[in-house]
């Protein structure tokens, strides 16, 4: 999985686009209450938030595929996340 | 405590970032709080370029991790080692939060578009990233961020 901490786009490691991570409401995973290890619930819009920590790129494409307004958390210093361009395009 | 998040449903804090938009916001009834962009120190990027030996082409790395990436990168050498740089360019180097008239001093509000720089995530490899939104309150003249500095931070959500 690759990461651009400044557009906030997602990549698979094959450079596939997945998506731009867009909240309104610039919730932040603290602020959310657990459901399981895997995600946690948002207070504002009652969407489910994944933590792609531990999803390969194929769960992630599919999961996004099917449901495009997944909302997804990403922690620049998880062992899956690559990070790219950082302003350098 | 103070959130990046708007969870309190507070009044939003528009940004306007160049001349035309300060001026609307102005006609609007708004009273444009002005401010220089300044650029922290604290927050930096990295990158570095390698450059193919035959075909000159470029890649630019900005994960330390890539550089063990060797037999992709067998044919490429150095050009610029790794460098820290301040990766925002803002279209003016000023900038105003739009203050509605009727605010009350001692209000919270919560800005959208944060001026000025805090860090917002720190990457482990040294890389640290701005503060978009942030919790603030009005003392009159202008909005105390109600930034926490030993806030661990370093999540995306959206």
């Amino acid at each position: 999985m690759k990461f651009d901490p400044l557009s906030k786009e997602v990549f698979t490691d094959n450079d596939q686009f997945v998506k731009k991570l867009n909240c309104p409401y610039k919730m932040s995973w603290d602020d959310m209450e657990p459901v399981d290890d895997s995600k946690r619930k948002c207070s504002r819009c009652d969407h489910f938030i994944l933590n792609t920590e531990h999803l390969t790129d194929e769960e992630l494409v599919e999961i996004v595929s099917k449901h495009p307004d997944t909302c997804l958390k990403i922690d620049i210093n998880q062992a899956n996340i690559k990070i790219i361009s950082n302003g350098t395009k | 405590m103070a959130r990046n998040s708007n969870l309190a449903d507070l009044r939003i804090i528009r940004t306007a970032r160049d001349k035309a938009s300060i001026n609307m916001a102005a006609e609007n009834g708004y009273k444009p709080l002005v401010k220089k962009l300044d650029p922290s120190e604290d927050i930096r990027s990295k990158y570095s370029v390698v450059q193919h030996k035959h075909t000159g082409q470029i890649k630019v790395l900005t994960d330390f991790r890539s550089s063990y990436e060797k037999e992709d990168l067998a044919d490429y050498e150095i050009v610029i080692d790794w460098t820290f740089y301040y990766p925002h360019n803002f279209r003016s180097p000023f900038a105003a939060y739009l203050v509605p008239k009727d605010i009350v001093v001692g209000e919270r509000v919560f800005i959208i578009d944060l001026i000025e720089d805090y860090i917002g995530a720190s990457w482990n490899q040294g890389d640290t990233y701005r503060l978009e939104s942030c919790e603030a309150i009005w003392n009159g003249e202008d909005f105390e961020i109600q930034y926490e500095p030993g806030r661990s931070r370093s999540g995306f959500v959206g």
